[in-house]
């Protein structure tokens, strides 16, 4: 065995391990389906304090020496130095999990396994559990105190001193036993390590954006704005701090809002809803239960299609404007699950038939007032059991279940949704069809079935309350399966007294739920970097293993240590957002030198080359230009005519981005740089040249000719500044490029124009005849409808140049 | 070179980044197939219904029609003898032209078809499902064959791996890409012309400066790659590098007019447009592979309805690939595949008529071909058992059905897989095989 301690993966990683923290993720609650046959977790083979068969005792870890104590990553109270650090977690990750439990152990002490089956308190989680090796060596703390004839019980089974089904299966002498006996050591006193979520350690080779630059990332990101010059002061002045100050402001924004919809819409989908349609979200609704729906939908009072559309919308959005409402209110984030109302504006409030929501204006569309839906029962009003989006008329009806799916889909959907769980992942055993069918009831009584059932099939009691055809109808009472595990969460039965209320129920558990906070981070961080969060590699024959898994170690305790701070802070996801910006991950830029290809391998998701998305480029190219590039009516060419093409989704039929450049997408950028270079330049021109976005440094007489290849370098040391973020010198060899651009195409135009080959004219669609801005026609005088000198068609050889750049496409 | 070569070679030697972009032009030629069509049916279809048909027994796995065995089958396909109309469907007859029975559609294709029934799919679970029929493995996260494929015969191409639904990983093997508007598609593939109606017209730039920005363009994105030693952004601006080199040559897919039929088949008019795209992408010369996805297949209730209305779909969307396929010239070198998330059953779950059938890790797959020379259509190949719908197992020499279950071998995607890697070239050997490997028996499927 190989007991160097590999510090290149862990030095400068500090983290306080969060043990404690974990210890609501008590392993044989998560997955044994305890709940079955009365089987409880307190009820098993053992007895307190001693081992019999199969298992450690059903004692918590009273007694126990492996209490690491408090989890506040921020408290300092940590072991070890700044820079030579190595955890008790890293040795049990390095030494014990990956050359031992994770191939050997876990086959019977998998959640699944035949092991759990028989009650045994030392369970594995597999990698696909979120946090894994955290809770696994919270479970190994949790038996640490046991002993079997004073040798500690995870030694005595393994060494077969005791009973244990699995055998003997090392000696004294091997490196396992070696590393357990110092693991055992170490937990009575954990080495404990902070995190340095900067990364300033594990990625010293890379070159980092300047607080400048990270800004303007940012900005464009989150709220499809350039900085402002008070705020590039502000960073001149403070630094990192001063861009995260500023993003506190930034997240205060319209524009962030509009973000934050297209981020959780990537994750709920419920746009199916909207996409433009008149009545598509409002005809899912129950026509007895929301009565103005059935006008709405038919049409009858002759509203127009804009208007239909507008309404419809904000029924769609009613889950994703609670979102919104929750972030812009500084509310917790765990209340898009545990909100006991949710939102309206005037559109969806009359839809809904709300009562009681009274609006400043009925007329403003972007008013949104807390309610609550209610539904006639019985000659009274019942009011929805509203557990945030999970009771969402909309969020069901995107998780449809039936009759005999019993909303297992919805089970599925809050583990992955909002505990980072792949259940899928978790039962990779297959079907076999003729097992299933020779058991009767197999999900509860053929354990081929009931390994993902016992965990799956309580969270779908929660849902009980609903309808199993018609998604969002609210039954009373509610109606559950005597043959199906009881509703409830983990190993926690919900009492039937709560079968009403049972998604609240189940929210507040799966809000207290460490994974919460973890999948929480994970969807920011793939919203803000554009890639999934590093899986554990379970392949240990890949050429580049090691580098795997120090990516996957380095972005584990990073993303981990964010989700610690998440929760410290009140469960603000402004929080995440702002540490993520703050990250290698986000800020990346280059390296000095070629990195070897482990090193590669480990740097593979880190930094700049996220391609755009429609959305995020469409607000790009407004916020650096000045002028969106829009239809006839006013809606950006990237999130409708090009959506798809581009990589964009539609929330149906489509549902994940498109992440890799191809050339139907290279072909987007190239119409749209042309588009938007040929309705911008010459009307740029028509501008104050104060006012101006592209051209402040020029004027359509300026020409090489006439001595003003200066203004003219100038201009485009600006354009790439603003357009590409690029600060170059006068004399970069990038600046030479793009004259010659303008100079070349000039000169060409020229001549053509004096061969007939060109027209004086511009193109129709390239004259400046009328105020971007405004719509309003611009007069005369100021019109540009020629370009005798060739200036304009110039120019807008360079403004599509850049604008088709890899630094504009690309984040 | 191939281009998953090609990125990998500039990702680690900056070497590509040396080749001209004209020649990476240049060095792209048509391809002329043979060309993959991968249609899913998602939701879960029941091949009781249309190509593994039972005896009618209310109690079990079919009410709707009277089966027998030596006559409902056409050459070697048996098919449930289901009549389909559209006021029966709840369509209106103005849907019957776009409907078709499965006695109608293996008597006009049985020929080029080879059946495989009683695969055991090993799950039943949707998306895992679509994983592991179009990919092989569900337990992994392995690429689309048809990525696999297009990444294999021609990666460079612009259009290699189509996918506007439908199962779409790509291992990264290459880019996938998604068509759905001819009108924005005819806009991007000439994006220098102001009026794609008027090709001969006016251009937003001179070609000559059009060309004088592409050429900058390629160089600045060289020495981009040159200078950045970031991974990620290496790769990336590899791919857009790359991306650019092929995409003048959109401009040569002639597109067609997209189909318009009832509003009440909205599907399967999506259906019949995938499919126009993908054959214009390959009579381009273009595109190797593509997705074709129509839904609906999920009938957990109304199921006598709602499932034989999507077959008849299924069938008219695949008659009219054919068709398609054969105005366009080159249905001889097409190779269909279809298959879905996994079958129905066992039996109805429920007694009314209004009741579904769940989710049955048992299921088909069908292969079809121009040339019914290429896969030996007219072929039945594996079955299930008429009491209990499970898989039975097959002589992994002969084929032949076996009735002892502990004999021989029972097909799964593995199998099914394996052997259609062996068909289309990417057997063990091939390093897509060893990255991606699958642990199945071999099964001489396509002979």
């Amino acid at each position: 065995m190989t007991r160097t301690r590999r510090l290149r993966r862990t030095t400068g990683l500090f983290r306080t391990p969060a043990l404690a923290a974990v210890t609501a993720l008590t392993l044989s609650a998560c997955y044994a389906g305890g709940q079955d046959g009365g089987a409880s977790a307190t009820d098993t083979d053992g007895t307190t304090g001693s081992m019999t068969s199969e298992g450690t005792t059903d004692a918590e870890t009273t007694g126990t020496t492996g209490d690491t104590g408090e989890t506040d990553s921020d408290s300092g109270d940590t072991t070890g130095d700044v820079g030579d650090c190595y955890s008790t977690q890293q040795f049990f990750a390095d030494e014990i999990w990956a050359p031992t439990f994770s191939k050997s152990c876990i086959q019977c002490h998998d959640p699944t396994g035949i092991a759990a089956e028989k009650n045994a308190k030392f369970l594995l989680l597999p990698p696909v559990y979120p946090g894994f090796m955290e809770a696994n060596l919270a479970n190994i703390a949790s038996i640490a105190g046991y002993s079997y004839d004073d040798v500690p019980i995870l030694l005595a089974k393994p060494l077969f001193l005791t009973d244990h089904e699995g055998g003997k299966l090392f000696t004294e002498d091997d490196d396992i036993y070696i590393a357990l006996e110092e693991l055992l050591a170490q937990l009575e006193d954990p080495i404990e390590c902070p995190v340095d979520t900067s990364g300033a350690k594990s990625f010293d080779d890379v070159e980092l954006m300047t607080p400048a630059e990270t800004l303007r990332k940012a900005s464009l990101h989150l709220v499809g704005r350039l900085p402002t010059p008070e705020e590039y002061a502000e960073v001149e002045q403070g630094g990192l701090e001063a861009v995260a100050d500023i993003l506190d402001v930034m997240m205060t924004e319209d524009a962030f809002f509009e973000r934050t919809i297209d981020i959780f819409n990537d994750k709920f989908l419920t746009d199916k809803f909207a996409n433009g349609s008149a009545n598509a979200a409002a005809a899912t609704l129950s026509n007895n239960d929301f009565p103005n729906r059935n006008d709405f939908v038919t049409n009858a009072n002759m509203l127009t299609t804009a208007e239909r559309v507008r309404i419809n919308q904000a029924v769609a959005r009613e889950p994703l404007d609670l979102i919104n409402f929750i972030i812009r209110n500084d509310r917790p984030f765990t209340e898009i699950i545990t909100a006991n109302y949710t939102v309206f504006n005037p559109d969806s409030a009359f839809i809904y038939s709300v009562k009681g929501v009274e609006f400043e204006d009925p007329n403003d569309y972007t008013e949104f007032q807390q309610g609550v839906i209610t539904v006639p029962r019985g000659g009274a009003d019942k009011a929805f059991p509203h557990a945030g989006i999970l009771t969402s008329p909309m969020w069901l009806n995107r998780f449809p279940t039936t009759p005999t799916n019993i909303m297992r889909h919805r089970a599925r959907m809050v583990l992955d949704q909002f505990l980072a769980t792949d259940i899928l992942a978790l039962a990779s055993q297959a079907i076999d069809p003729e097992a299933g069918s020779a058991v009767f009831n197999p999900t509860r009584n053929n354990p081929e079935c009931s390994k993902c059932h016992g965990l799956m099939d309580p969270i779908a009691g929660a849902f009980q309350m609903f309808d199993k055809s018609d998604q969002e109808k609210l039954l009373d009472p509610p109606q559950w399966y005597p043959e199906v595990f009881s509703p409830g969460y983990l190993n926690e039965v919900m009492p039937p007294d709560q079968f009403e209320y049972g998604i609240q129920w189940l929210a507040e558990r799966v809000a207290a739920d460490p994974r919460f906070a973890i999948s929480t981070t994970y969807t920011m961080f793939e919203a803000l970097t554009g890639l999934k969060p590093v899986h554990y590699p379970t392949n240990p024959d890949s050429e580049f293993y090691e580098s795997e898994l120090t990516a996957w170690e380095t972005q584990d305790l990073l993303l981990r240590a964010i989700a610690d701070k998440f929760v410290a802070d009140d469960h603000n996801i402004k929080t995440v957002i702002r540490e993520i910006v703050l990250t290698p991950y986000f800020r990346g830029k280059a390296m000095a030198k070629t990195p070897s290809p482990a090193r590669a391998a480990e740097l593979d998701g880190v930094g700049v080359g996220r391609l755009s998305t429609p959305e995020l480029l469409a607000n790009k190219l407004g916020a650096v230009t000045g002028y969106r590039w829009v239809r006839s009516d006013n809606r950006d060419y990237l999130s409708t005519d090009y959506k798809i093409l581009y990589g964009g989704h539609d929330s149906d039929q489509i549902t994940e981005r498109l992440t890799t450049t191809n050339s139907v997408m290279a072909s987007v950028g190239a119409r749209m740089a042309n588009e938007h270079a040929c309705a911008t330049t010459a009307f740029d021109f028509t501008r104050p040249i104060e006012e101006r976005t592209l051209f402040p440094m020029v004027e359509l007489t300026d020409t090489p000719d006439n001595g003003s290849s200066q203004q003219i370098k100038e201009n485009i040391r600006y354009l790439h500044k603003q357009l590409l973020g690029e600060d170059l010198e006068l004399g970069d060899a990038e600046i030479s490029r793009t004259y010659l651009i303008f100079s070349d195409t000039l000169a060409a135009g020229l001549e053509n124009i004096a061969s007939e080959e060109e027209s004086t004219s511009l193109l129709s669609n390239c004259r400046a005849t009328k105020n971007l801005l405004t719509g309003a026609a611009l007069p005369a005088e100021e019109q540009i409808t020629t370009d005798e000198t060739y200036v304009v068609r110039a120019w807008m050889a360079v403004v599509t140049y850049l604008l088709s750049d890899y630094k504009f496409l690309f984040e | 070179m191939h281009r998953r070569d090609f990125l990998q070679f500039a990702a680690m030697t900056g070497l590509a980044v040396a080749a001209p972009i004209r020649q990476a032009r240049a060095a792209v030629q048509p391809y002329g197939g043979p060309y993959f069509i991968f249609v899913s049916a998602r939701g879960g279809w029941d091949p009781t219904y249309f190509c593994d048909p039972k005896p009618k027994d209310p109690a079990k796995y079919n009410r709707i029609y009277d089966y027998d065995a030596g006559a409902h089958k056409v050459g070697n396909i048996p098919y449930a003898n289901i009549p389909v109309s559209g006021a029966a469907l709840g369509l209106g007859v103005e849907a019957d032209p776009y409907l078709m029975s499965a006695k109608d559609f293996f008597t006009a294709h049985g020929e080029k078809t080879l059946l495989i029934n009683g695969i055991n799919t090993e799950t039943n679970n949707h998306s895992r499902g679509v994983q592991t029929t179009f990919s092989g493995r569900g337990d992994r996260d392995y690429p689309a064959l048809a990525a696999m494929i297009a990444a294999d015969r021609a990666p460079e191409h612009p259009l290699a791996f189509i996918s506007s639904g439908g199962y779409a990983n790509s291992g990264n093997l290459l880019p996938v890409t998604r068509l759905n508007s001819v009108t924005s598609f005819q806009k991007i593939a000439s994006p220098n012309l102001v009026n794609v109606n008027d090709p001969e017209g006016p251009t937003y730039h001179h070609p000559d400066t059009f060309q004088r920005i592409s050429d900058a363009q390629a160089s600045r994105t060289m020495e981009l790659i040159n200078n950045q030693e970031l991974p990620r952004g290496k790769r990336s601006a590899n791919e857009l590098y790359i991306a650019r080199g092929s995409m003048e040559q959109l401009s040569t897919v002639e597109l067609p007019t997209l189909v318009d039929i009832p509003n009440t088949m909205g599907d399967l008019e999506r259906m019949m447009q995938q499919t126009q795209l993908a054959l214009s992408a390959f009579k381009a010369g273009l595109a190797v592979s593509a997705n074709i996805e129509l839904g609906g297949f999920d009938t957990h209730s109304n199921h006598d309805i709602s499932q034989v209305r999507q077959l008849a779909k299924l069938f008219h969307g695949i008659d009219y690939l054919i068709e398609e396929a054969k105005n366009a010239g080159i249905i001889n070198e097409l190779v269909i595949f279809v298959g879905s998330d996994f079958g129905r059953g066992k039996g109805y779950n429920g007694p009314g008529a209004a009741d579904g059938k769940d989710h049955w890790p048992v299921t088909s797959m069908m292969v079809l071909s121009g040339d019914p020379g290429i896969i030996g259509g007219n072929r039945l190949v594996g079955g299930t058992t008429v009491d209990g719908q499970l898989p039975m197992t097959v002589d992994p020499s002969t084929l032949e059905l076996l009735e002892d279950p502990e004999e021989g071998v029972q097909i799964k995607w593995g199998e099914v897989h394996k052997a259609i890697r062996n068909f289309v070239g990417i057997g063990e050997e091939h390093p897509f095989s060893k990255e991606f490997p699958l642990i199945a028996e071999d099964l001489p499927l396509f002979g």
